[in-house]
């Protein structure tokens, strides 16, 4: 599967390289929120991967785009997030349309396992 | 002749003794018809004194009264004579009576006095009983004439006299007493007054001063004798004037002084503020003449009262200052939390990625071991970082639940197998005790947390030779009530209080021991809490610990 990472960390991007290709995923990655939003919207991924937390523009930044465009279900997307953000706020981002969420310190078997997931939903 | 003569001469003798015999006869039947006259004039007077008399022999007989004695006693005269005089005597004068009449017939000397008589219907009066003694002609002593006065209404007049005058000795003590106080309390008050530390002034209805007192004058820089006769707002601050002409005018209206802050003026023209305070004066017809008032100096209070409000505000500017620090410090905990999360994700993905062979290789036995300690080390941190953030939350009361129904029975199944793996390398024996189907509407992840928080507690203190630790949920009442029970060390009665409070261990060489944030119990109480329940410890030093909670059936939560 084509993976992108939206992430500004870039330990974390490479961590999630090499866990991903060996697995035998496609993995692309981009420190940039803005840069992200436009690959996004070039649909050319089978599961997005955003991180909730980057500076300047974030991914809630990312997600309120995506509404604005009605692009919400173009692409799965994963949001990782470390912030200390509620169940229920998080709920309310998998009923506009976030597939699902992870959260960090990330556990590299659940994320692989989630991933392997998302293929198999349409 | 001679015969002759003689006869002649004895003639002349006879005739001269008969003469005188008739004329002795003469002056006899006069005498006698003079003393018939006397007599009558004698009995004419006896029987018509207006004092009451009485002829009694020395055996006390009654031999005559007058008409007065039998009136007075309500008698005929014909019943009275007879009688001897003790029948007349009460019974209260008896006695006295009867030792006077022994007295008057051994010595013949009657003297007056008075005694209770009685009349023929039994009612009495005071007499004074005076007597005259009668002699036959070889003056022996035969009887008296008794003469009694009634001398009832004087004795009557003299007692009331004398309980009149009784009265007014006891009036005129009083009064004089009465004066004495008086005195006393008008010196005291003088002297009051003169040396009271309050500043005190008698002033006239137009506020012209009478009088004043030493702290008074003092006070304001003049002497006493300046004082007197000058206006009292000539003694108040101009700020003041207008409440002390106020203050005048309902005073003449109430006549009650009101309590008012007056600033005073001295002398010199250096103002100070009062608490003025005062009663009012009346004359004898109930005018109002004047006001006497107590002016206490504020001058203290003032000042301490300015130096309070300095030191509030400064209070208050630490506590905004403390209050931005609070919260500043919340925001830090919080981001430095966050920003502490992040690098765990590559720290534990790296080692979990090392320890898979299938993605970069497999490593050494030691090298295995050292990925092994970066790991479980990473996962302290990861917790300590979890709790702080969640002490966090409960602080703010911001942790939010989220409420679903939950198969209880079920939950616990699956911690007891989830955390049968922990227990293992201590060798502890792990039992659920539930039985009961429990279902319940709660926050699970919450709801996990406490028990597994309990139950790593547990492990920590529980015994390290044959280790046990139980849990159960049942159903109480209106509630669930949760268990964690251990066979540890205990906890000392006196600790437990402290028990759920943040950043504490039973001592700090505990911490060192055993790990930990020190949140862990504090975060179970913050959950119950906000669940609705209560949480408790049930412990004493060698027996164990029993950690109980409750959780409404029916969740009352915020």
């Amino acid at each position: 599967m084509k993976v992108l990472s939206i992430e500004d960390n870039a330990d974390i991007n490479m961590l999630l390289e090499t866990v991903l290709t060996s697995s035998g995923h496609e993995f692309v990655s981009i420190t940039d929120g803005r840069k992200g939003l436009e690959l996004i919207k070039q649909n050319m991924y089978d599961v997005v991967l955003l991180d909730l937390g980057m500076p300047e523009f974030s991914g809630f930044d990312v997600l309120d785009a995506l509404k604005k465009e009605k692009l919400m279900n173009k692409q799965k997307i994963i949001i990782l997030t470390a912030s200390s953000i509620q169940d229920k706020e998080i709920n309310e981002l998998i009923k506009e349309g976030v597939h699902s969420y992870l959260r960090k310190p990330l556990d590299i078997d659940v994320l692989v396992e989630k991933i392997q997931q998302t293929s198999s939903d349409k | 002749m001679k015969a002759k003569n003689k006869s002649k001469s004895t003639k002349r003798t006879y005739n001269r003794q008969r003469k005188s015999k008739a004329v002795k006869q003469n002056k006899i039947k006069k005498a006698l018809k003079e003393i018939s006259s006397l007599k009558k004039r004698y009995q004419i007077f006896y029987d018509e004194l207006p004092d009451p008399i009485r002829t009694i022999d020395t055996n006390g007989i009654i031999l005559d009264c007058n008409r007065s004695f039998a009136e007075s006693f309500g008698y005929s005269k014909k019943e009275i004579i007879g009688k001897s005089v003790f029948d007349f005597v009460a019974d209260e004068s008896r006695q006295e009576y009867v030792d006077s009449f022994t007295a008057w017939i051994k010595t013949g000397i009657a003297i007056p006095g008075q005694s209770w008589l009685k009349r023929k219907d039994g009612s009495k009066f005071l007499g004074l009983v005076s007597a005259n003694n009668l002699y036959d002609e070889n003056e022996k002593m035969i009887g008296s004439n008794t003469i009694i006065k009634d001398i009832t209404e004087i004795y009557e007049t003299r007692k009331k006299l004398q309980e009149d005058e009784a009265q007014i000795r006891k009036h005129y003590d009083e009064l004089r007493k009465t004066h004495e106080q008086l005195t006393i309390t008008e010196r005291k008050y003088r002297t009051l007054y003169n040396k009271s530390p309050s500043l005190l002034r008698t002033i006239t209805t137009e506020g012209i001063l009478t009088d004043c007192n030493e702290a008074y004058a003092e006070a304001l820089g003049y002497t006493k004798e300046e004082v007197i006769g000058m206006s009292f707002y000539n003694h108040t601050a101009e700020r003041s004037i207008a409440d002390l002409r106020d203050n005048l005018e309902k005073w003449k209206k109430t006549h009650e002084v009101t309590h008012q802050e007056i600033w005073m003026k001295r002398k010199d023209n250096t103002i100070f503020p009062t608490l003025m305070t005062g009663a009012s004066l009346f004359d004898e017809h109930g005018n109002l003449i004047g006001r006497t008032v107590a002016l206490t100096d504020l001058t203290d209070i003032y000042e301490a009262r300015k130096k309070l409000e300095e030191k509030e505000v400064k209070i208050r500017e630490h506590y905004e200052e403390l209050k931005k620090l609070d919260i500043a410090k919340d925001e830090f905990t919080s981001m430095v939390s966050h920003e502490l999360k992040t690098p765990l994700t590559p720290i534990m993905g790296w080692c979990q990625a090392l320890k898979n062979p299938k993605i970069l290789g497999s490593l050494s036995p030691k090298q295995l071991q050292a990925v092994d300690a970066i790991q479980s080390n990473a996962v302290k941190l990861r917790d300590l970082v979890g709790d702080m953030l969640d002490a966090q939350l409960l602080d703010m009361k911001e942790m939010r639940l989220d409420h679903k129904d939950i198969d209880v029975t079920e939950m616990m199944d699956f911690l007891v197998k989830n955390l049968r793996s922990a227990m293992e390398p201590k060798n502890i024996q792990f039992v659920n005790l539930t039985t009961e189907k429990i279902s319940l509407k709660s926050d699970r992840s919450r709801l996990e947390q406490v028990l597994n928080n309990l139950i790593f507690n547990a492990i920590d203190f529980v015994s390290p030779e044959n280790g046990r630790i139980e849990t159960k949920a049942e159903s109480k009442d209106s509630e669930i009530l949760f268990m964690v029970k251990d066979n540890g060390i205990g906890i000392p009665k006196e600790k437990q209080h402290h028990l759920f409070k943040k950043y504490y261990h039973l001592d700090t060489s505990f911490t060192r021991k055993y790990g930990g944030s020190g949140l862990g119990l504090a975060i179970c109480k913050g959950i119950v809490d906000a669940l609705g329940g209560k949480i408790w410890v049930e412990s004493d030093t060698g027996t164990g610990s029993t950690f109980y909670f409750t959780h409404p059936k029916n969740g009352k939560t915020r």
